[in-house]
Protein backbone atom coordinates (compact mmCIF):
# COMPACT_ATOMS: atom_id res chain seq x y z
CA UNK A 1 0.00 0.00 0.00
CA UNK A 2 1.70 3.60 -0.84
CA UNK A 3 2.72 5.87 1.94
CA UNK A 4 0.31 8.99 1.76
CA UNK A 5 0.62 12.11 3.52
CA UNK A 6 -2.28 14.03 4.47
CA UNK A 7 -2.36 17.62 3.48
CA UNK A 8 -1.72 19.21 6.95
CA UNK A 9 1.49 16.84 6.87
CA UNK A 10 2.61 18.07 3.46
CA UNK A 11 1.74 22.04 4.90
CA UNK A 12 4.37 21.13 8.38
CA UNK A 13 7.14 19.24 6.16
CA UNK A 14 6.76 23.10 3.93
CA UNK A 15 7.02 24.99 6.70
CA UNK A 16 10.09 23.04 8.32
CA UNK A 17 11.59 23.28 4.88
CA UNK A 18 11.18 26.92 4.64
CA UNK A 19 12.68 27.22 7.70
CA UNK A 20 15.80 25.08 6.71
CA UNK A 21 16.33 27.28 3.57
CA UNK A 22 16.79 30.57 5.50
CA UNK A 23 18.27 29.42 8.90
CA UNK A 24 20.45 27.15 6.79
CA UNK A 25 19.85 25.09 9.95
CA UNK A 26 19.25 21.04 9.04
CA UNK A 27 16.46 20.33 10.65
CA UNK A 28 14.66 16.82 11.19
CA UNK A 29 11.17 15.67 12.78
CA UNK A 30 11.13 12.68 15.01
CA UNK A 31 7.89 11.10 16.99
CA UNK A 32 6.98 8.25 18.72
CA UNK A 33 5.79 5.17 16.84
CA UNK A 34 3.57 3.03 18.81
CA UNK A 35 5.43 0.22 19.54
CA UNK A 36 7.97 2.26 21.42
CA UNK A 37 10.05 3.24 18.86
CA UNK A 38 10.67 6.24 16.93
CA UNK A 39 9.86 7.53 13.67
CA UNK A 40 11.67 10.05 11.54
CA UNK A 41 9.52 12.22 9.66
CA UNK A 42 11.82 14.21 8.15
CA UNK A 43 15.44 12.91 8.40
CA UNK A 44 17.69 15.42 10.04
CA UNK A 45 20.44 15.29 6.90
CA UNK A 46 23.49 16.56 6.16
CA UNK A 47 22.94 20.77 5.20
CA UNK A 48 25.91 22.13 6.22
CA UNK A 49 29.18 21.57 4.25
CA UNK A 50 31.04 19.48 7.27
CA UNK A 51 28.35 17.68 7.66
CA UNK A 52 27.90 16.38 4.40
CA UNK A 53 31.21 15.50 4.25
CA UNK A 54 31.22 13.27 6.90
CA UNK A 55 28.04 11.32 5.38
CA UNK A 56 30.27 11.45 2.34
CA UNK A 57 31.87 8.34 4.70
CA UNK A 58 29.07 5.07 4.91
CA UNK A 59 30.19 4.77 8.92
CA UNK A 60 29.97 8.65 9.16
CA UNK A 61 26.62 8.51 7.78
CA UNK A 62 25.78 5.50 9.72
CA UNK A 63 26.73 7.13 13.07
CA UNK A 64 24.90 10.75 11.81
CA UNK A 65 21.61 8.63 11.60
CA UNK A 66 21.70 6.74 14.88
CA UNK A 67 22.62 9.50 16.80
CA UNK A 68 19.82 11.38 16.04
CA UNK A 69 17.74 8.10 16.56
CA UNK A 70 19.54 8.02 20.58
CA UNK A 71 18.76 11.51 21.04
CA UNK A 72 15.01 11.98 19.68
CA UNK A 73 14.31 8.91 21.91
CA UNK A 74 15.78 10.51 24.95
CA UNK A 75 14.13 12.94 24.53
CA UNK A 76 10.60 12.01 23.75
CA UNK A 77 10.96 9.46 26.95
CA UNK A 78 12.46 12.52 29.39
CA UNK A 79 10.37 14.97 27.69
CA UNK A 80 13.48 17.31 28.04
CA UNK A 81 15.01 19.02 25.19
CA UNK A 82 18.34 20.91 25.08
CA UNK A 83 21.61 22.21 23.26
CA UNK A 84 24.15 18.71 22.67
CA UNK A 85 27.27 18.37 20.96
CA UNK A 86 27.07 15.90 18.12
CA UNK A 87 29.60 12.91 18.10
CA UNK A 88 31.27 14.98 15.24
CA UNK A 89 31.79 18.35 16.73
CA UNK A 90 28.98 20.45 15.81
CA UNK A 91 26.05 21.25 17.67
CA UNK A 92 22.46 20.27 17.20
CA UNK A 93 18.81 21.83 18.85
CA UNK A 94 16.53 19.00 19.73
CA UNK A 95 13.23 20.98 21.17
CA UNK A 96 10.46 18.29 22.43
CA UNK A 97 6.60 19.31 20.89
CA UNK A 98 4.77 19.22 24.26
CA UNK A 99 0.82 19.60 24.05
CA UNK A 100 -1.49 18.71 26.68
CA UNK A 101 1.20 17.49 28.50
CA UNK A 102 2.26 14.55 25.98
CA UNK A 103 5.30 14.96 23.64
CA UNK A 104 4.02 14.90 20.54
CA UNK A 105 7.26 15.23 18.08
CA UNK A 106 10.88 16.04 18.69
CA UNK A 107 12.20 18.88 16.10
CA UNK A 108 16.11 19.04 16.07
CA UNK A 109 18.09 21.68 14.38
CA UNK A 110 21.45 23.40 14.39
CA UNK A 111 24.78 21.82 12.25
CA UNK A 112 25.86 24.75 13.87
CA UNK A 113 28.34 26.24 16.09
CA UNK A 114 27.42 28.00 19.25
CA UNK A 115 29.45 30.98 20.19
CA UNK A 116 30.97 31.26 23.48
CA UNK A 117 29.61 27.83 24.43
CA UNK A 118 31.25 25.85 27.70
CA UNK A 119 31.82 23.05 24.86
CA UNK A 120 33.65 24.75 22.63
CA UNK A 121 37.00 22.91 23.39
CA UNK A 122 34.99 20.00 23.95
CA UNK A 123 33.41 19.96 20.18
CA UNK A 124 37.19 20.31 19.08
CA UNK A 125 38.21 17.61 20.29
CA UNK A 126 34.57 15.18 18.92
CA UNK A 127 36.23 16.61 15.86
CA UNK A 128 39.85 15.27 15.78
CA UNK A 129 38.13 12.18 16.97
CA UNK A 130 35.94 11.66 13.99
CA UNK A 131 38.50 12.50 11.62
CA UNK A 132 40.69 9.40 13.48
CA UNK A 133 38.07 7.23 13.26
CA UNK A 134 36.87 7.86 9.66
CA UNK A 135 40.71 7.46 8.57
CA UNK A 136 40.02 9.75 5.22
CA UNK A 137 42.16 10.24 2.57
CA UNK A 138 44.73 13.35 2.94
CA UNK A 139 42.31 15.39 0.72
CA UNK A 140 39.23 14.11 2.77
CA UNK A 141 41.08 15.08 5.87
CA UNK A 142 42.32 19.28 4.27
CA UNK A 143 38.37 19.06 3.21
CA UNK A 144 36.96 18.40 6.79
CA UNK A 145 39.16 20.34 8.78
CA UNK A 146 38.22 23.28 6.11
CA UNK A 147 34.74 22.87 6.36
CA UNK A 148 34.69 22.57 10.01
CA UNK A 149 36.23 25.79 10.92
CA UNK A 150 33.22 27.31 8.17
CA UNK A 151 30.38 25.84 10.13
CA UNK A 152 28.00 28.63 10.62
CA UNK A 153 28.17 30.53 13.66
CA UNK A 154 24.64 31.18 16.06
CA UNK A 155 25.33 32.84 19.55
CA UNK A 156 23.16 32.03 22.13
CA UNK A 157 20.81 34.65 22.45
CA UNK A 158 20.13 33.67 18.73
CA UNK A 159 18.91 29.82 19.49
CA UNK A 160 16.99 31.09 22.27
CA UNK A 161 14.95 33.32 19.64
CA UNK A 162 14.67 30.17 16.87
CA UNK A 163 13.41 27.66 20.15
CA UNK A 164 10.91 30.07 21.10
CA UNK A 165 9.42 30.28 17.70
CA UNK A 166 9.36 26.96 16.36
CA UNK A 167 8.16 25.58 19.45
CA UNK A 168 5.20 27.86 19.02
CA UNK A 169 4.44 26.96 15.47
CA UNK A 170 4.85 23.47 16.29
CA UNK A 171 2.24 23.48 19.13
CA UNK A 172 0.01 24.96 16.80
CA UNK A 173 0.40 22.56 14.34
CA UNK A 174 0.11 19.08 16.56
CA UNK A 175 -3.10 20.94 18.43
CA UNK A 176 -4.18 21.27 15.26
CA UNK A 177 -3.26 17.94 13.67
CA UNK A 178 -5.14 16.37 17.12
CA UNK A 179 -8.62 18.28 16.51
CA UNK A 180 -8.00 16.98 13.01
CA UNK A 181 -7.59 13.46 14.23
CA UNK A 182 -10.99 13.80 16.73
CA UNK A 183 -12.51 15.71 13.91
CA UNK A 184 -12.16 12.46 11.68
CA UNK A 185 -13.50 10.13 14.81
CA UNK A 186 -16.93 12.00 15.08
CA UNK A 187 -17.11 11.68 11.60
CA UNK A 188 -16.16 8.20 11.67
CA UNK A 189 -18.74 7.72 14.29
CA UNK A 190 -21.61 9.25 12.38
CA UNK A 191 -21.08 7.25 10.04
CA UNK A 192 -20.43 3.84 11.76
CA UNK A 193 -23.38 4.61 13.29
CA UNK A 194 -25.29 5.41 9.98
CA UNK A 195 -23.74 2.35 8.01
CA UNK A 196 -25.45 -0.01 11.07
CA UNK A 197 -28.92 1.68 10.41
CA UNK A 198 -28.30 1.34 6.42
CA UNK A 199 -26.06 -2.06 6.36
CA UNK A 200 -28.97 -4.09 6.77
CA UNK A 201 -31.50 -2.39 4.65
CA UNK A 202 -29.05 -2.18 1.72
CA UNK A 203 -28.27 -6.12 2.30
CA UNK A 204 -31.93 -7.28 2.87
CA UNK A 205 -32.85 -5.10 -0.38
CA UNK A 206 -30.13 -6.59 -2.73
CA UNK A 207 -31.11 -9.93 -1.28
CA UNK A 208 -35.14 -9.29 -1.61
CA UNK A 209 -34.18 -8.26 -5.55
CA UNK A 210 -32.30 -11.33 -6.32
CA UNK A 211 -34.93 -13.11 -4.66
CA UNK A 212 -37.72 -11.63 -6.88
CA UNK A 213 -38.36 -13.33 -10.30
CA UNK A 214 -40.25 -11.03 -12.40
CA UNK A 215 -40.14 -6.71 -12.04
CA UNK A 216 -42.90 -5.63 -9.69
CA UNK A 217 -43.88 -2.39 -7.65
CA UNK A 218 -41.94 -3.83 -4.79
CA UNK A 219 -38.51 -4.29 -6.75
CA UNK A 220 -39.06 -0.93 -8.27
CA UNK A 221 -39.34 0.12 -4.37
CA UNK A 222 -36.40 -1.73 -3.67
CA UNK A 223 -34.33 0.05 -6.29
CA UNK A 224 -35.35 3.47 -5.32
CA UNK A 225 -34.56 2.68 -1.81
CA UNK A 226 -31.12 1.76 -2.70
CA UNK A 227 -30.22 4.67 -4.83
CA UNK A 228 -31.51 6.83 -2.44
CA UNK A 229 -29.45 5.03 0.52
CA UNK A 230 -26.47 4.87 -1.89
CA UNK A 231 -26.91 8.64 -2.35
CA UNK A 232 -26.63 9.60 0.99
CA UNK A 233 -24.28 7.17 2.05
CA UNK A 234 -22.08 8.83 -1.00
CA UNK A 235 -22.56 12.63 0.16
CA UNK A 236 -21.96 11.76 3.90
CA UNK A 237 -18.25 9.19 3.09
CA UNK A 238 -17.54 12.24 0.50
CA UNK A 239 -17.95 14.72 3.92
CA UNK A 240 -19.72 17.02 1.56
CA UNK A 241 -22.86 16.49 3.78
CA UNK A 242 -21.40 18.54 7.06
CA UNK A 243 -22.13 16.37 9.83
CA UNK A 244 -24.95 18.10 11.51
CA UNK A 245 -26.64 19.31 8.42
CA UNK A 246 -28.25 15.19 7.80
CA UNK A 247 -31.66 16.35 8.63
CA UNK A 248 -31.93 17.85 4.84
CA UNK A 249 -31.98 14.54 3.86
CA UNK A 250 -35.08 13.60 6.46
CA UNK A 251 -38.89 13.86 4.49
CA UNK A 252 -41.21 17.01 5.47
CA UNK A 253 -42.98 16.69 8.41
CA UNK A 254 -46.46 15.46 7.98
CA UNK A 255 -48.59 15.00 11.12
CA UNK A 256 -51.32 12.26 11.40
CA UNK A 257 -52.49 10.49 14.42
CA UNK A 258 -51.12 7.49 15.57
CA UNK A 259 -50.56 5.66 18.23
CA UNK A 260 -47.43 5.94 20.13
CA UNK A 261 -46.96 2.37 21.63
CA UNK A 262 -46.81 1.44 18.29
CA UNK A 263 -43.53 3.17 17.65
CA UNK A 264 -41.82 1.96 21.04
CA UNK A 265 -42.89 -1.54 19.72
CA UNK A 266 -41.02 -1.13 16.44
CA UNK A 267 -37.55 0.28 18.14
CA UNK A 268 -38.24 -2.54 20.69
CA UNK A 269 -38.54 -5.26 17.75
CA UNK A 270 -35.07 -3.38 15.72
CA UNK A 271 -33.16 -3.24 18.81
CA UNK A 272 -34.29 -7.00 20.48
CA UNK A 273 -31.14 -8.59 18.99
CA UNK A 274 -28.82 -6.52 19.91
CA UNK A 275 -30.57 -6.23 23.49
CA UNK A 276 -30.28 -10.17 23.61
CA UNK A 277 -26.83 -9.79 23.10
CA UNK A 278 -26.09 -7.23 25.65
CA UNK A 279 -28.60 -9.38 27.90
CA UNK A 280 -30.47 -6.79 29.17
CA UNK A 281 -34.24 -6.78 29.80
CA UNK A 282 -36.71 -4.54 27.88
CA UNK A 283 -39.62 -3.58 30.08
CA UNK A 284 -42.74 -1.74 29.09
CA UNK A 285 -45.43 -0.19 30.71
CA UNK A 286 -47.67 2.31 28.27
CA UNK A 287 -50.93 3.45 29.50
CA UNK A 288 -53.42 3.71 26.95
CA UNK A 289 -54.54 5.88 24.68
CA UNK A 290 -51.04 6.73 23.39
CA UNK A 291 -52.76 8.00 19.87
CA UNK A 292 -51.35 11.22 19.41
CA UNK A 293 -50.35 13.54 16.59
CA UNK A 294 -47.24 12.87 15.23
CA UNK A 295 -45.07 12.90 12.10
CA UNK A 296 -44.36 9.03 12.26
CA UNK A 297 -41.15 8.46 10.67
CA UNK A 298 -39.07 11.44 12.07
CA UNK A 299 -40.76 10.31 15.83
CA UNK A 300 -39.88 6.66 15.31
CA UNK A 301 -36.49 7.92 14.83
CA UNK A 302 -36.31 9.81 18.37
CA UNK A 303 -37.29 7.06 20.07
CA UNK A 304 -35.50 4.27 18.24
CA UNK A 305 -32.49 6.66 19.37
CA UNK A 306 -33.45 6.97 22.92
CA UNK A 307 -34.30 3.21 23.52
CA UNK A 308 -30.58 2.45 21.62
CA UNK A 309 -29.01 4.50 23.43
CA UNK A 310 -30.46 2.97 26.71
CA UNK A 311 -29.46 -0.09 25.77
CA UNK A 312 -25.99 1.11 24.44
CA UNK A 313 -24.75 2.38 27.67
CA UNK A 314 -26.22 -0.13 30.05
CA UNK A 315 -24.05 -2.25 31.25
CA UNK A 316 -22.96 -5.74 30.57
CA UNK A 317 -20.18 -8.01 30.51
CA UNK A 318 -17.91 -7.74 33.55
CA UNK A 319 -20.88 -6.39 35.78
CA UNK A 320 -23.17 -8.93 37.51
CA UNK A 321 -26.22 -6.56 38.27
CA UNK A 322 -29.17 -6.50 36.95
CA UNK A 323 -29.25 -4.60 33.60
CA UNK A 324 -32.46 -3.33 32.19
CA UNK A 325 -34.24 -0.74 30.05
CA UNK A 326 -37.89 0.74 31.16
CA UNK A 327 -40.73 2.34 29.03
CA UNK A 328 -43.02 3.64 31.19
CA UNK A 329 -46.14 5.40 29.18
CA UNK A 330 -47.96 8.06 31.58
CA UNK A 331 -50.99 9.95 30.37
CA UNK A 332 -50.59 13.50 32.09
CA UNK A 333 -53.44 16.01 31.56
CA UNK A 334 -53.02 17.26 27.12
CA UNK A 335 -49.82 14.94 27.16
CA UNK A 336 -48.32 11.72 27.17
CA UNK A 337 -45.40 11.36 28.80
CA UNK A 338 -42.27 8.60 27.77
CA UNK A 339 -40.03 7.86 30.11
CA UNK A 340 -36.65 5.61 29.18
CA UNK A 341 -34.84 4.37 32.14
CA UNK A 342 -32.02 1.93 31.96
CA UNK A 343 -28.72 1.15 34.46
CA UNK A 344 -25.64 2.03 33.36
CA UNK A 345 -23.19 4.70 32.15
CA UNK A 346 -24.41 8.01 33.70
CA UNK A 347 -24.43 11.45 32.73
CA UNK A 348 -22.69 14.06 35.09
CA UNK A 349 -25.43 16.97 36.08
CA UNK A 350 -23.28 19.87 34.04
CA UNK A 351 -24.39 17.91 31.43
CA UNK A 352 -27.93 17.90 31.17
CA UNK A 353 -27.92 20.28 28.38
CA UNK A 354 -24.70 19.34 26.71
CA UNK A 355 -25.95 15.99 26.07
CA UNK A 356 -28.19 17.04 23.43
CA UNK A 357 -25.82 19.37 21.50
CA UNK A 358 -23.98 18.05 18.00
CA UNK A 359 -21.63 16.00 18.34
CA UNK A 360 -21.04 15.95 22.41
CA UNK A 361 -20.46 12.77 24.27
CA UNK A 362 -20.11 12.76 27.91
CA UNK A 363 -17.63 12.23 29.67
CA UNK A 364 -18.28 9.22 31.34
CA UNK A 365 -19.05 7.22 27.80
CA UNK A 366 -15.18 7.63 27.88
CA UNK A 367 -14.66 5.35 30.35
CA UNK A 368 -16.09 2.48 28.68
CA UNK A 369 -16.17 1.51 25.00
CA UNK A 370 -18.77 2.70 23.50
CA UNK A 371 -19.46 3.74 19.53
CA UNK A 372 -21.64 6.79 18.85
CA UNK A 373 -22.01 9.69 16.64
CA UNK A 374 -23.04 12.33 19.27
CA UNK A 375 -25.84 13.14 16.98
CA UNK A 376 -28.65 11.31 18.44
CA UNK A 377 -29.97 12.90 21.03
CA UNK A 378 -29.41 16.58 19.35
CA UNK A 379 -31.72 14.79 16.55
CA UNK A 380 -33.83 13.42 19.45
CA UNK A 381 -34.71 17.14 20.68
CA UNK A 382 -34.98 18.47 17.69
CA UNK A 383 -38.05 16.35 16.59
CA UNK A 384 -39.12 16.34 20.11
CA UNK A 385 -39.33 20.01 20.15
CA UNK A 386 -40.73 20.19 16.41
CA UNK A 387 -43.58 17.86 18.10
CA UNK A 388 -43.74 20.79 20.50
CA UNK A 389 -42.66 18.34 23.34
CA UNK A 390 -40.13 18.58 25.65
CA UNK A 391 -37.17 16.04 26.96
CA UNK A 392 -35.05 15.96 30.05
CA UNK A 393 -32.59 14.01 31.68
CA UNK A 394 -32.00 12.92 34.76
CA UNK A 395 -28.68 10.90 36.53
CA UNK A 396 -28.50 9.26 39.50
CA UNK A 397 -25.51 7.98 41.02
CA UNK A 398 -26.32 4.36 42.86
CA UNK A 399 -23.60 1.87 44.69
CA UNK A 400 -20.74 0.65 42.20
CA UNK A 401 -20.16 3.93 39.67
CA UNK A 402 -23.67 3.11 37.68
CA UNK A 403 -26.21 5.03 37.41
CA UNK A 404 -29.93 5.25 37.03
CA UNK A 405 -30.59 7.76 34.02
CA UNK A 406 -33.98 8.62 32.88
CA UNK A 407 -34.73 10.72 29.97
CA UNK A 408 -38.47 11.83 30.15
CA UNK A 409 -40.37 13.10 27.20
CA UNK A 410 -43.66 14.65 27.13
CA UNK A 411 -45.70 15.52 23.80
CA UNK A 412 -48.64 16.99 23.47
CA UNK A 413 -51.61 14.34 22.24
CA UNK A 414 -52.30 17.58 19.71
CA UNK A 415 -50.57 20.05 17.61
CA UNK A 416 -51.45 23.08 16.84
CA UNK A 417 -53.73 23.79 13.83
CA UNK A 418 -51.21 24.69 11.79
CA UNK A 419 -49.36 21.72 11.95
CA UNK A 420 -51.79 19.41 11.37
CA UNK A 421 -52.62 19.37 7.40
CA UNK B 1 -15.35 -23.28 3.37
CA UNK B 2 -15.08 -21.95 6.91
CA UNK B 3 -15.20 -17.97 7.88
CA UNK B 4 -14.71 -16.29 10.73
CA UNK B 5 -16.23 -13.16 11.26
CA UNK B 6 -15.26 -10.61 13.99
CA UNK B 7 -17.46 -8.02 14.36
CA UNK B 8 -19.68 -6.63 17.09
CA UNK B 9 -22.44 -5.56 14.98
CA UNK B 10 -22.75 -8.70 13.91
CA UNK B 11 -26.48 -9.04 14.50
CA UNK B 12 -27.44 -5.69 13.17
CA UNK B 13 -25.86 -6.27 9.92
CA UNK B 14 -26.15 -10.42 9.59
CA UNK B 15 -28.21 -10.23 5.95
CA UNK B 16 -25.05 -8.57 4.18
CA UNK B 17 -23.26 -12.51 4.85
CA UNK B 18 -26.29 -14.49 3.25
CA UNK B 19 -25.10 -14.81 0.12
CA UNK B 20 -22.26 -16.50 1.79
CA UNK B 21 -24.47 -18.43 3.63
CA UNK B 22 -26.24 -20.02 1.14
CA UNK B 23 -22.82 -20.75 -1.03
CA UNK B 24 -22.54 -22.78 1.96
CA UNK B 25 -20.41 -21.00 4.10
CA UNK B 26 -20.12 -22.33 7.54
CA UNK B 27 -19.58 -18.80 9.30
CA UNK B 28 -18.11 -18.35 13.03
CA UNK B 29 -19.21 -15.43 14.79
CA UNK B 30 -16.80 -13.63 17.30
CA UNK B 31 -17.75 -10.04 18.49
CA UNK B 32 -15.18 -9.06 21.20
CA UNK B 33 -10.99 -8.79 21.16
CA UNK B 34 -11.35 -11.34 24.20
CA UNK B 35 -13.01 -13.30 22.30
CA UNK B 36 -11.08 -13.41 19.02
CA UNK B 37 -7.61 -14.28 21.28
CA UNK B 38 -9.75 -16.71 23.10
CA UNK B 39 -10.51 -18.25 19.64
CA UNK B 40 -6.90 -17.84 18.16
CA UNK B 41 -6.86 -22.48 17.67
CA UNK B 42 -10.17 -21.94 15.75
CA UNK B 43 -9.11 -18.81 14.05
CA UNK B 44 -6.08 -20.38 12.52
CA UNK B 45 -7.98 -23.18 11.39
CA UNK B 46 -10.69 -21.11 9.59
CA UNK B 47 -10.31 -20.47 5.22
CA UNK B 48 -10.82 -16.39 5.36
CA UNK B 49 -10.94 -13.95 8.22
CA UNK B 50 -13.42 -11.30 8.05
CA UNK B 51 -12.51 -8.49 10.72
CA UNK B 52 -13.28 -4.53 11.63
CA UNK B 53 -11.49 -2.08 12.76
CA UNK B 54 -13.51 -1.01 15.54
CA UNK B 55 -13.76 -3.42 18.17
CA UNK B 56 -14.88 -3.87 21.52
CA UNK B 57 -12.14 -5.09 24.31
CA UNK B 58 -14.86 -6.90 25.74
CA UNK B 59 -13.46 -8.12 29.06
CA UNK B 60 -9.83 -7.30 28.58
CA UNK B 61 -8.38 -4.23 30.91
CA UNK B 62 -5.78 -3.37 27.92
CA UNK B 63 -5.78 -0.20 25.81
CA UNK B 64 -6.51 -1.66 21.83
CA UNK B 65 -6.45 2.01 20.86
CA UNK B 66 -9.51 3.77 18.64
CA UNK B 67 -8.82 1.16 15.28
CA UNK B 68 -8.57 -1.43 18.13
CA UNK B 69 -9.05 -4.10 15.04
CA UNK B 70 -5.14 -3.49 13.97
CA UNK B 71 -3.17 -4.54 17.24
CA UNK B 72 -6.01 -7.55 17.14
CA UNK B 73 -4.59 -8.51 14.05
CA UNK B 74 -0.92 -8.31 14.89
CA UNK B 75 -1.56 -9.69 17.63
CA UNK B 76 -3.13 -12.94 16.11
CA UNK B 77 -0.51 -13.22 13.54
CA UNK B 78 2.50 -12.07 15.66
CA UNK B 79 1.92 -13.95 19.07
CA UNK B 80 -0.77 -16.86 17.78
CA UNK B 81 0.49 -17.63 14.66
CA UNK B 82 -2.36 -17.68 13.04
CA UNK B 83 -1.46 -17.19 9.10
CA UNK B 84 -5.12 -17.32 7.79
CA UNK B 85 -6.15 -15.01 4.78
CA UNK B 86 -8.04 -11.63 6.71
CA UNK B 87 -10.40 -9.23 4.53
CA UNK B 88 -10.87 -6.45 6.94
CA UNK B 89 -14.94 -5.50 6.32
CA UNK B 90 -15.15 -1.95 7.86
CA UNK B 91 -16.23 1.33 7.84
CA UNK B 92 -13.07 3.15 8.50
CA UNK B 93 -11.46 4.44 5.69
CA UNK B 94 -8.07 2.25 4.88
CA UNK B 95 -5.66 5.44 4.57
CA UNK B 96 -6.51 5.77 8.10
CA UNK B 97 -5.22 1.97 8.73
CA UNK B 98 -2.85 1.76 6.47
CA UNK B 99 0.14 2.24 7.84
CA UNK B 100 -0.85 -0.42 10.65
CA UNK B 101 -1.92 -2.78 8.30
CA UNK B 102 1.11 -3.00 5.85
CA UNK B 103 3.21 -5.51 8.06
CA UNK B 104 -0.09 -8.00 8.42
CA UNK B 105 -0.48 -9.79 5.05
CA UNK B 106 -4.31 -8.04 4.56
CA UNK B 107 -5.79 -9.49 1.32
CA UNK B 108 -8.35 -6.93 0.94
CA UNK B 109 -10.30 -4.49 2.22
CA UNK B 110 -14.15 -4.23 1.82
CA UNK B 111 -15.43 -1.04 2.75
CA UNK B 112 -18.62 -0.57 5.22
CA UNK B 113 -21.97 -0.09 3.65
CA UNK B 114 -21.17 -3.11 1.32
CA UNK B 115 -23.85 -4.60 -0.99
CA UNK B 116 -24.20 -8.20 -0.02
CA UNK B 117 -22.61 -9.53 -3.83
CA UNK B 118 -19.27 -6.92 -2.88
CA UNK B 119 -18.34 -8.65 0.01
CA UNK B 120 -18.99 -12.14 -1.70
CA UNK B 121 -16.91 -10.66 -4.71
CA UNK B 122 -14.26 -9.59 -2.42
CA UNK B 123 -14.55 -13.24 -0.51
CA UNK B 124 -14.60 -15.30 -3.33
CA UNK B 125 -11.61 -13.73 -4.92
CA UNK B 126 -9.79 -14.37 -1.87
CA UNK B 127 -10.84 -17.77 -1.37
CA UNK B 128 -10.54 -18.98 -5.21
CA UNK B 129 -6.65 -17.52 -5.26
CA UNK B 130 -5.84 -19.37 -2.02
CA UNK B 131 -7.48 -22.68 -3.73
CA UNK B 132 -5.73 -22.03 -7.00
CA UNK B 133 -2.18 -21.61 -4.86
CA UNK B 134 -3.25 -24.53 -3.17
CA UNK B 135 -1.90 -22.87 0.13
CA UNK B 136 -2.59 -24.46 2.92
CA UNK B 137 -2.80 -23.56 6.80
Amino acid sequence: MPNLWSPSRQAQHDILKAFALLTKCAIGLFEPASDGDVREILPLEGFEPYCRKIRSFSEGNRLCHDDHIRRAKKVIESGIGGLTLCYAGVFNQALPIIVDGKVMAVLMYGQMWVEGDDRCAEARDCHESVIARLKPTEDDELELRFYYDEVKRFSRADVDALNQQLSSLQRWFYGMLREEQELHRQTENVIHDLQMRLQPILARAENLSRGLRQISTESRLVEDLLAVADELLKNVLAMRVPIWNLGKFMPEYRFELYPLGTLVEEAIALYKAEAERREVDIRTRLEKPSRIEMSRVHLQQAINNLLHNAIKYSFHGRYDLDRFVDILGEIDGLDYGLTFSNYGVGILPEEFDLIFQPGYKGVLTYAEYRSGSGVGLAITKEVIERHHGTIEVESVETSGGAYVNKFIVRLPYKQPREEVK
Amino acid sequence: MRIAWIDDDIEIIDPVIQPLVRDGHEITKIRTIRDALDSAEVLRTCDLILVDMLLPAGDLDEDFGYYSGVPLLRRLREEHGVATPVIVFSVVDPDRVREGLDPLNVAGYVRKPALPSELKTAVDAVLGAQSNSGAGR
